[in-house]
């Protein structure tokens, strides 16, 4: 029991420097694709009703809104710590 | 670009159809070896539980024990339930990663299909946490804090639902076949000695790390449909 406490206690540490290094790693990929999905659903509407670039460019605005969300809740979650 | 040899494919050579699937899809193949690996294990380990713990039993104790004090730690005590879902996300994951250092072995994980359906695994199940703790008002997850932004913040919270189910299986699917495809190149280049130990060395490392990740995102994408709206 008091091995387990002590092995514990070490692992602490390092899961929570593995746990801050995972999450703000993932921030990056989460823009790219973030964006990459807006323009894709986007074109996909434009396929659909056959209205050029309309819906690309509001979607595109609403791929980057997303990023920038992403970025903002990152903010947050690191404020509250 | 493929394995130059794969070990278990050779072994489906016996019948004809059965050779050509092997042959097209080696990740299921592989997916195969690493179930039976699992429950195998799984199986002898927690075939007499004792109170004083076996060797088997103790491992998987300590593995299943530390993944579930993580999560609770992360979570909170009401997340406690999601352990059978992320220990399996991670164990299943980890296990599919190493088993590409073996020479001669494919990891499952270095397919699209693979890491897809475990990022879509974990998206319903957010979803289904969602609507099992709030009910209907889940949908306030998604309209933000005032009624009259709902129709601007509700495409960019589903947008950014979908990208977090690409990034999850790119990420992992990404690494794995950037470290197989620089081992492939190695192996080709600078023959089947020494060179590539390094890379193989790191791949352990990438293996873990890309694991973990998986397993935290998830259970971080689960915290957020478990708390109130904020």
């Amino acid at each position: 029991m008091q091995g387990m406490k002590k092995r514990g206690g070490m692992n602490k540490e390092l899961a929570g420097i593995l746990k801050e290094m995972s999450y703000y790693s993932s921030l990056g990929l989460q823009v790219a694709i973030s964006i990459v999905v807006g323009v894709g659903f986007g074109i996909f509407l434009d396929t659909v009703f056959e209205t050029a670039p309309v819906f690309m460019f509001i979607f595109l605005g609403f791929g980057i809104a997303a990023a920038f969300r992403n970025l903002l809740l990152a903010i947050n979650r690191s404020k509250k710590i | 670009m493929e394995h130059p040899f794969l070990f278990l494919v050779d072994f489906f050579n016996v019948n004809g159809t059965l050779y050509h699937f092997a042959h097209k899809y080696p990740h299921v193949i592989y997916t195969w070896l690493v179930m039976l690996l699992l429950v195998g294990s799984g199986f002898l380990a927690a075939k007499r539980p004792s109170l004083i713990p076996t060797k088997g039993q103790n491992f998987f104790e300590v593995v299943i024990g530390g993944l579930e004090d993580f999560l609770v730690e992360t979570v909170g005590e009401a997340g406690r339930w999601f352990t059978p879902l992320a220990a399996t996300i991670f164990i299943f994951i980890f296990v599919s990663n190493l088993i590409g250092m073996v020479p001669g072995f494919f990891p499952p994980t270095a397919t699209l299909n693979t890491t897809g359906a475990c990022a879509l695994v974990v998206f319903f199940f957010t979803h289904y946490i969602g609507v099992k703790y709030h009910g209907v008002k889940y949908v306030k997850h998604f309209m933000g804090p005032v009624w009259w932004m709902a129709p601007l913040i509700m495409p960019i919270e589903i947008i950014g639902h979908m990208a977090r189910v690409l990034s999850l299986s790119f990420r992992l699917f990404g690494n794995m076949m950037g470290h197989e495809l620089v081992l492939g190149i190695l192996f080709m280049l600078a023959g089947l000695y020494f060179a590539p130990l390094p890379i193989m060395a790191l791949g352990v490392f990438v293996a873990f790390v890309q694991a973990f990740v998986f397993f935290l995102l998830s259970i971080i994408y689960f915290q957020g449909s478990l708390e109130h709206a904020h």
